[in-house]
């Protein structure tokens, strides 16, 4: 099977789809001509032409509510959204437009958008540029949330996401980009809510999704030398979110950590949880839920104050071991 | 070191016991694992085992006294060991009221600095995983007596499942019969009006035996066949083989009627089995069991593999598992893995009578006293000594025809004892 990187499984994705139907259309700044602040529209631009692959002013108001409007009339957009921090200028037309029409106009008015996001710190470029904000979106009846993390899942799920008629946020990590992976040559699509088992366990399950998923299959691989039988599972998509496979894997397991960078205080890791303790799995707990997250803090400029506020391996299995070990 | 014997809670309502008859006295060694008081409540009558070894140093309530759950009963300690805390004036009758626990009135009489004294609600609040409580409410057990071995002190599921293991379920449902076959007879007239001489305790093997044969006669449909048989033939072959050998003592009748089982349990495999939860298991080996009377009650040594032993090897390891049993001298592996159980009964001139089952197994032969009677023959009447089997079955198990046919099976070899050389 053939390996590419991330952005590349990404710019397959999209150069399919637009072959596939020609409702679908990207827009975004930088995105046409240039191919892309990360590289991922490459090349789209020179075989659809500027109709198709759209240089939007930097106006991430403009791409939303553009997306939104030729969404209404029929079209296909896929709207990137260069950083996730920008995002918050936007929200209005994702927000109160994207994902409320639909609803609002009983059912008469259809939304096919995927907004693709990057998101993520790692790269020194501070509290503007390093966020991760898909508990906000994940909190918008009406929107549904994707976080690959990888490039055979990013352009399965990024298929499926174009092909979908309601507005999906997109989230991929800036480091991501590079990582490379086996794609199969031949067309599959991932569908939306199924998360996957990266790693099967029998002492702890944790869950996990993008970036993050890598740091949690390293911290499992090591405390797998420790004797301890970590089950991964990677999300995958946020929303809707695959309880079963959470909570089936907790029933055999019966200890579960969460790990994801975006901050602790209101992030999705609570969302599991709270949904845990309301199941059947509940009965099968055998200790506390943990989490480990990025800390209560704007992301630091400074590289090793920045890799100090995101989890890490060793924050992993030290939390591993607080709910295994006395 | 001083170790406290505390009421245990023994039910999910109950609040309190009563102090039964202690078993040992103040000064007496007492073991692990012994029975060492008596203690009642409203519905049953059970004893407080012996949490450690070491010397009863105390008994801090007495027979009568009625004792809250986790109130402290008495002290067990080494031998040479000086109680340092002063103990309560016997006579003084403790006070249970006004919600004092005896705990707490034990420290308050002693002048004790203030205790942490948990109070109920608390000590009812166990730090235990929710998987932990799931099992420990299916299995129906007390998440108090689950020792926690987890982070923070908490009881995990592996816990509570080690301590099931560890008390194996038969256990469990062994002390429930127990509780129930011995729960006090409800006096419903009024006291008994005749002098009492002598009051003895079922313990020991006494005590086993009467909780096995209440398990016996409450679960198993017994049913007893009887059946008189001429015993001239099998008399005949004990004597030709006793001159053989210029052996002084000749074979026992035990002993060739263990021979000749055996041989009719190879014919009838059914009946060298067990049942157990609603399943026949059928033994590859015939292990006998033989009821001896011994000084401490009754009990029952196990011949192993009987099909493959001789006469001779069964004759020795007879008298000498026999011998042992009179001593005491038994070993725990003297008396397991039975298949089969006889149980003969001649010696106390007894012809016949209905065996109980000794569980798990399907069935008992009850061999009784060789008389010599008439019986008829060729249309005439001769003296024959006879002899009358009693075999009891379990009817789950085994019904009456097949039953009849196994006991024939046997009939058959005492009647032609040659054929046992086929």
């Amino acid at each position: 099977m053939k390996k590419i990187s991330f952005g590349k499984a990404i710019n397959e994705a999209l150069f399919e789809e637009m072959v596939r139907d020609e409702n679908v259309y990207v827009l975004g700044e930088d995105v046409g001509e240039f191919g892309g602040a990360f590289g991922v529209t490459k090349g789209l631009y020179q075989q659809f032409g500027p109709k198709r692959a759209i240089d939007t002013p930097l106006s991430e108001a403009a791409i939303a509510g553009a997306a939104v409007g030729s969404a209404i009339t029929g079209m296909r957009p896929v709207a990137e959204i260069m950083y996730i921090d920008f995002s918050t200028i936007a929200m209005d037309q994702i927000v109160n437009q994207a994902a409320k029409m639909r609803y609002m106009f009983g059912g008469k008015a259809r939304l096919p958008i995927v907004f693709r996001m990057q998101c993520g710190a790692g790269t020194g470029m501070a509290a503007q540029h390093s966020q991760s904000l898909e508990a906000w979106y994940n909190h918008i009846p009406g929107l549904k949330v994707v976080m690959p993390s990888n490039p055979y899942d990013a352009k399965g799920l990024l298929k499926t996401a174009i092909r979908d008629d309601n507005p999906i946020i997109f989230i991929e990590h800036k480091l991501l980009y590079s990582e490379k992976g086996e794609v199969p040559e031949e067309e599959y699509l991932i569908p939306l809510g199924k998360a996957s088992i990266k790693r099967e366990g029998k002492d702890v399950t944790i869950i996990s999704y993008s970036r993050m998923i890598s740091f949690v299959l390293t911290a499992a691989e090591e405390l797998q030398k420790q004797g301890i039988n970590a089950e991964v599972i990677d999300l995958r998509t946020i929303k809707p979110l695959d309880e079963e496979t959470i909570f089936q894997s907790i029933i055999k397991t019966g200890r579960a950590v969460i790990v994801h960078e975006a901050c602790k205080n209101g992030g999705i890791g609570g969302e599991i949880i709270a949904r845990i303790v309301d199941s059947e799995a509940f009965n099968y707990l055998d200790a506390p839920i943990k989490r480990v997250c990025g800390f209560d803090v704007p992301i630091p400029y400074n590289k090793k104050l920045e890799s100090l506020a995101l989890p890490t391996k060793d924050r992993i299995i030290e939390v591993v071991h607080q709910l295994l070990i006395n | 070191m001083t170790i406290e014997l505390i009421m245990p809670k023994l039910g999910s309502i109950m609040q309190e016991g009563t102090i039964g008859k202690w078993l040992k006295n103040e000064g007496d060694k007492v073991l692990q694992g012994e029975p060492l008081v008596e203690i009642s409540t409203d519905k049953i009558v059970t004893e407080i085992i012996t949490p450690a070894s070491g010397v009863l140093l105390k008994k801090v309530a007495e027979e009568g006294d009625i004792v809250p759950i986790k109130g402290i009963i008495g002290i067990i300690g080494d031998a040479d060991e000086k109680l340092d805390i002063p103990i309560i004036d016997k006579k003084k009758k403790i006070k249970l009221d006004s919600g004092i626990s005896l705990k707490e009135s034990f420290l308050i009489e002693n002048n004790k600095e203030e205790v942490n004294l948990r109070k109920e609600e608390e000590i009812s609040k166990i730090k235990a995983s929710p998987a932990a409580k799931k099992i420990a409410q299916e299995e129906g057990i007390n998440l108090a007596d689950v020792p926690a071995a987890g982070p923070m002190g908490r009881c995990t599921r592996q816990d509570v499942v080690s301590w099931i293991e560890k008390h194996r379920k038969d256990d469990i449902i062994k002390r429930e019969e127990a509780k129930v076959s011995f729960k006090k007879p409800i006096e419903t007239e009024q006291s008994l009006n005749i002098e009492i001489k002598k009051v003895t305790n079922l313990s020991g093997i006494k005590l086993v035996m009467a909780q096995k044969m209440v398990k016996s006669i409450s679960e198993k449909p017994h049913v007893t066949l009887m059946r008189e048989i001429n015993i001239k033939s099998l008399l005949e072959l004990r004597e030709k083989i006793t001159k053989k050998k210029n052996e002084k003592s000749s074979i026992s009748i035990n002993v060739l009627m263990l021979k000749i089982c055996a041989a009719s349990l190879e014919n009838y495999p059914i009946f060298n089995a067990h049942i157990k939860n609603g399943e026949i298991l059928e033994f590859v080996d015939v292990n006998l069991g033989i009821a001896v009377a011994s000084k401490k009650g009754l009990i029952i040594p196990v011949i192993k593999k009987v099909t493959t032993k001789t006469l001779k090897q069964l004759d020795n390891e007879f008298k000498n598992l026999v011998a042992k049993a009179k001593e005491n001298n038994l070993k725990e592996e003297d008396l397991q893995n039975g298949t089969f159980t006889l149980t003969n009964l001649g010696n106390y001139k007894i012809e016949a009578f209905t065996p109980i089952i000794n569980p798990p197994e399907i069935a008992i032969l009850g061999i009784g006293k060789i008389i010599d009677k008439p019986i008829v023959e060729n249309s005439e009447i001769k003296i024959a000594p006879v002899m009358t089997l009693s075999l009891s079955f379990d009817h789950r198990a085994v019904d009456g025809a097949t039953a009849a046919e196994f006991l024939d099976d046997i009939c058959q070899f005492i009647i032609k004892p040659e054929i046992l050389l086929l």
